[in-house]
């Protein structure tokens, strides 16, 4: 699959809009796709948009430090699903959105792309913000929590007798 | 309002495949046209013939030159966005050279022939003109031709044709050239002998 990470990051202006907009990326990446689906069915007015690349399955290398420890290493691939796109805004512009999701459904990647374009337009953003994001946000944070609290609970601690004393 | 870029292949893996084909076939066939029926919505200048086959060949392990005319931020951010490939300032380094016919010459000599180990490495220059016709105009021959064949391709001028012949004594090295219009290819590459 071809990378176009190089070319221009449209649609953002700033260190701080850009990290605004990791924040929701990650969310919408990660909230399922049946949530994304339905806000999108809520929206009153669906904005017209345009395909710039349409939804493509491909790889990814995954690299990191399994340890914890020492030089990241390549640990596998994983699938994942892209898509890009330009919502209108209403004003006779537009605004690029993308989305990238683990897994091989493109419908997934579609929907994040369309909620990234979104984001980026003032009157829909901050109605998303409240209605969407803020709520999945919180959802994934406790389910978060909640599994490294399970994960805690079932912690064994090994030692060693000293002998011989 | 920041750069949207315009979409690229309508199906990319039938149209890939599909100019993909047209420019192999136009290398085994020196002078022969062959059609591009690819119509992605590149920008203008850059014209969806070139704009193909760009799409097709360029990704981000082949550096690309553009001539001053087709360097404008509309092309280099679709190009960019679509192939990942990156563009280069220095016209030596690169594995795809753009330019239109009516462009300013470099001298042909300047770009990447290859080593003497890996020819292969060479330029390929891709050239947009407006027209390709068969059947007159300049006189082909070598490997890929039975005979002779004639290609007229419009706008490029004797002295392109001196400073390729000028080159000749240096194969295996030496660059390949793809000539096209919105929607036809014809190569030349650098074992054909031209003749005006």
């Amino acid at each position: 699959m071809r990378d176009g990470t190089n070319g221009p990051q449209a649609g953002s202006s700033g260190p701080s809009s850009n990290a605004a907009r990791a924040r929701w990326l990650a969310i919408l990446a990660q909230a399922p796709k049946q949530v994304l689906k339905e806000a999108w069915g809520r929206l009153e007015a669906k904005p017209d948009y345009r395909l710039i690349r349409a939804p493509e399955t491909g790889l990814a290398l995954v690299r990191g430090r399994i340890g914890g420890v020492g030089q990241r290493f390549n640990i596998g691939e994983m699938s994942l699903c892209r898509c890009s796109l330009a919502v209108d805004d209403g004003q006779g512009g537009e605004v690029a959105g993308h989305g990238y999701v683990a897994g091989c459904d493109q419908d997934h990647a579609l929907y994040v792309a369309l909620f990234d374009g979104l984001m980026q337009l003032p009157p829909h953003g901050a109605r998303l913000e409240s209605d969407l994001i803020a709520p999945q946000e919180k959802t994934q944070a406790d389910a978060k929590r909640q599994s490294v609290e399970t994960a805690q609970a079932s912690r064994v601690e090994f030692f060693t007798m000293v002998r011989g004393e | 309002m920041s750069f949207v870029p315009a979409a690229g292949f309508a199906d990319p893996v039938t149209d890939a495949n599909a100019s993909f084909r047209a420019v192999l076939n136009a290398m085994a066939h020196p002078g022969r046209l062959f059609s591009i029926t690819a119509q992605p919505p590149a920008p203008p200048v850059l014209g969806c013939g070139l704009g193909s086959i760009l799409l097709a060949l360029a990704d981000r392990d082949t550096p690309l030159w553009l001539s001053e005319t087709i360097a404008v931020p509309e092309v280099a951010g679709w190009i960019g966005f679509h192939t990942g490939a990156q563009l280069v300032g220095d016209h030596r380094m690169a594995s795809f050279v753009l330019f239109h016919a009516q462009d300013r010459l470099l001298p042909l000599d300047d770009f990447s022939l290859g080593s003497p180990e890996y020819p292969d490495r060479s330029a390929t220059l891709l050239i947009g003109v407006e027209r390709l016709q068969e059947g007159k105009g300049l006189t082909l021959s070598g490997p890929g031709i039975e005979s002779t064949n004639r290609l007229d391709i419009d706008g490029i001028g004797p002295e392109f044709w001196q400073a390729r012949a000028n080159l000749a004594p240096l194969y295996p090295l030496g660059l390949d050239l793809i000539f096209c219009t919105q929607n036809q290819v014809a190569a030349l590459p650098r074992t054909t002998v031209v003749e005006a």
